[in-house]
């Protein structure tokens, strides 16, 4: 167990690059931390909290060194309702029994499940995130005076144009310098915006083990449960997809199953430490990537980090203008974005786009992550259904000598094709001898089976005799363990015309 | 080049072009030819945790992501390109040398990986793993253990053989028994096995604070040498069985070293120290580990 935890060459094999981008990450987590505690409705020291829990703990228990996990935008929008009708002691419930239930699902290996999520989907998840975190900060920039305006428009110009000042353009993170920039000049120059501070309560000391002050009954957990599921389930999908992400960049391979279990730890833990849920964060962990980091102590320092420089500089903190928060979080989700995507939907199929689009819109609607990946996953699936149906066909010989009508079946009978399985038989014909051949079908599920049947009994009825040929060879697809066919005889062997 | 899923059972000699590389090979045809089976020439392609270009302007921009996996693309494509041509160069070396010598059951694969990964994930075709004690990426480090030595006795399920000088025949070979069941494995490794010919000399040596304890290992160690016709001679000593050790080998002159591994957890050895890693930071004879 310890030997898990502690590989060497995870944490110390890349210590100087691991703590600048460790660094660089703490910074830019400050900024996201409390505006995605906005985003939940709670004060910013709760999401502050979090992102320090989530990141130190994930730093030792996460499947994936490297990966960045904090409070995220993903997680807060779920959590919206939950803390505006019951408030922030059921969101702290909620936040450990997410937890619990991302542990059961690292137990049972549902990392796997991800290969029912199809690109088309990871895709629509991350533009609608991005969305998300855009109409997110619209509340700002709405009836407010024309300096929030220039202060936005300043930050973005720094954020984006201040890389390409020579060395020190790519020494010091330019959301760092429009951060400092945009509050001296609204500090000194005394413009009346809104600041951080007026947000809600900064965290003044270091995090305090605590259990949600909430009564444990039945009610409570039938309150939380709902959202619980759906963080935990929003929450790994989020941090398989990151993990995957970071896994290309970097062209290693992390362990999908210990990073359940490892958002699962992190949860808890935050939960008892006054943090809202969280889990990994694709922007953040390309920017750690990007500013060199590694290893497993990216992580931790970035987290550390994060908890210090808000615990002591927590006044400077609260000066800070939102203009320059929502500056920072509109280049997170333009980021974020998949723009490429957009460009794909000219060339990709209708269908694929159809997912990607309907997962963008159910997500933007309901503001629901789950909901979307759901929506995305049913859609591709029954256009699989479809395309799948297609490769069926049904043709038919007649044999006048002995009056026999031939019908031979092609290709795959299921749930989908089972209509046209049937409608292919003509029941009117007047003949004495019908065969049925099925050598060439595969038949994949009772659906099929009953079509069969249904028709047999059809043709029976009108007066012929009905003969089938390789029912059982067809049926053999059916079986729902897959153990004796996964060798490539076997496979061979069903799937080849027997 | 061969392919891996060809091999079936070999012994592996697992190189990286450091100073033993050759010495490595050279143990590794002994124990192919003593066993009969093939010996693989192993070279990996490690993949760094490192990082070495570093851009510290923290924005996201548009199609960040994909940027940024063009640019490492390329930066790893031009240190893979070497590592492969040195390992490849290094191993058709090794092969040809190895093919003078006499021995034609010889492959060389080269894979990418950290190389107990690649060990792990090859671990049922492993008949025993050979590496150098020092590893590439530390010449100077002054244990001068490479870093995975203890990853790989850990990990990986298969004899190793930690060559730490030139290649001799080994002659005279001793049994360190402590009655652990690594030290169990190790002695039937090097007796009832055949690992090493029946002509080498075998030394099983136990070392205990107590006297009485040292001789009923003995005992036990005895009733475990099934073949009676082996060269064996038992030693019972009393003393540190550390210093006890090293003193026997310097003593009879010992070539090569068998013990059993890691007896304890992680945790506990990173606090405490191992014994095992003692030993190979100290032993100057390669030595058989078995868990």
């Amino acid at each position: 167990m310890s030997a898990k935890y502690l590989k060497k060459e995870e944490w110390f094999s890349n210590i100087r690059g691991d703590i600048l981008s460790g660094l660089v990450v703490a910074l830019a987590l400050i900024p996201e931390a409390i505006a995605f505690s906005i985003i939940a409705g709670v004060d910013p020291k709760v999401g502050l909290y979090a992102s320090f829990s989530m990141a130190v703990i994930i730093a030792f228990v996460g499947g994936r060194p490297g990966m960045i996990s904090a409070a995220t935008g993903a997680m807060a929008l779920l959590m919206v309702t939950l803390v505006k009708e019951h408030g922030l002691e059921y969101l702290l419930a909620a936040t450990v029994l997410t937890g619990m239930i991302q542990i059961v699902a690292g137990y049972f290996k549902l990392g796997q499940l991800m290969s029912f999520v199809p690109r088309a989907v990871v895709v629509g998840f991350v533009n609608a995130l991005a969305i998300l975190i855009f109409m997110a900060q619209l509340p700002e920039l709405t009836n407010v005076t024309w300096h929030v305006y220039v202060l936005t428009a300043a930050g973005l110009g720094i954020i984006y144009l201040f890389p390409y000042i020579p060395k020190i353009g790519s020494l010091l993170p330019s959301p760092l310098v429009t951060i400092v920039v945009l509050t001296l000049v609204v500090y000194f120059m005394g413009i009346d915006v809104r600041t951080v501070g007026d947000m809600g309560a900064l965290p003044d000391t270091l995090p305090v083990f605590l259990i949600p002050d909430i009564p444990f009954n039945l009610e409570t957990l039938m309150i939380i449960l709902p959202y619980s599921v759906s963080l935990a389930m929003v929450g790994l999908l989020e941090s398989l997809m990151t993990a995957t992400i970071v896994d290309d960049l970097t062209d290693t391979k992390s362990d999908k199953n210990r990073e359940c279990t490892g958002q699962g730890i992190a949860n808890i833990a935050t939960g008892f430490t006054g943090g809202m849920a969280g889990c990994a964060m694709i922007g953040q962990s390309v920017i750690n990537v990007k500013s060199g980091g590694r290893g497993r102590l990216s992580t931790f320092v970035a987290g550390f980090f994060l908890l210090i420089m808000v615990v002591f500089l927590s006044d400077i903190i609260s000066v800070i203008p939102m203009a320059a928060l929502v500056a920072v979080m509109i280049m997170v989700s333009i980021g974020t974005f998949d723009w490429s995507s957009i460009k794909k939907l000219k060339t990709l199929p209708l269908s694929t786009n159809v997912v990607m689009v309907s997962t963008v819109i159910v997500v933007v609607f309901t503001h629901n992550l789950a909901l979307g990946v759901f929506v995305g996953v049913l859609l591709a699936a029954l256009f699989f259904a479809n395309k799948i149906s297609h490769f069926m066909y049904s043709e038919s010989t007649y044999d006048e000598a002995t009056d026999t009508r031939t019908y031979k079946v092609v290709g795959q009978v299921f749930f989908n094709s089972a209509d046209k399985f049937y409608d292919a038989f003509d029941f009117k014909e007047v003949v004495e001898n019908i065969v049925i051949d099925l050598s060439k079908a595969h038949f994949w599920d009772i659906s099929a089976v009953y079509a069969l049947d249904k028709a047999i009994i059809k043709l029976r009825r009108e007066g012929a005799n009905v003969t089938l040929i390789g029912k059982n060879e067809a049926s053999a697809t059916i079986i729902d363990r897959f153990g004796i066919h996964d060798k490539p005889e076997e496979i061979e062997r069903v799937m080849g015309g027997h | 080049m061969q392919h891996i899923g060809e091999i079936k059972e070999a012994v592996f000699a697992c190189v990286d072009g450091s100073q033993f590389s050759e010495a490595v090979s050279d143990y590794g045809v002994h124990i192919a030819k003593q066993l009969q089976l093939p010996l693989v020439l192993f070279n990996t392609v490690e993949h760094p945790y490192s990082s070495s270009k570093t851009d510290l302007s923290g924005n996201l921009s548009l199609g960040e992501s994909e940027d940024l996996l063009g640019a490492l693309s390329e930066e790893d494509k031009a240190r893979n390109k070497e590592a492969r041509a040195k390992g490849k160069a290094l191993l058709t070396a090794l092969k040809e040398k190895v093919e003078s010598s006499g021995f034609h059951d010889v492959y060389a694969v080269q894979r990418h990986g950290i190389l107990h990964e690649n060990l792990k994930e090859l671990e049922e075709k492993l008949r025993v793993v050979l590496f150098g004690v020092s590893g590439m990426g530390h010449p100077g480090e002054e244990s001068g253990i490479g870093s995975q030595v203890e990853t790989i006795i850990r990990e990986v399920d298969a004899p190793v053989l930690l060559v730490n000088k030139a290649y001799t025949p080994p002659e005279r070979v001793m049994i360190a028994f402590n009655g652990t069941s690594g030290s169990v494995h190790a002695l039937e490794e090097v007796s009832a096995l055949p690992m090493l010919s029946k002509e080498v000399k075998r030394y099983i040596v136990s070392v205990h604070k107590e006297s009485a304890k040292a001789e009923e290992l003995i005992a036990q160690a005895k009733a475990l040498i099934k073949d009676p016709s082996l060269n064996c001679e038992y030693i019972a000593k009393e003393g540190d069985p550390f210093e006890g050790i090293l003193g026997c080998i310097e003593e009879k002159g010992v070539d090569m070293l068998a013990i059993g591994s890691y007896s304890h957890g992680k945790l506990k050895t990173a606090l405490f120290g191992s014994f095992t890693t003692k030993l190979i930071k100290s032993v100057k004879v390669p030595l058989i580990v078995l868990k």
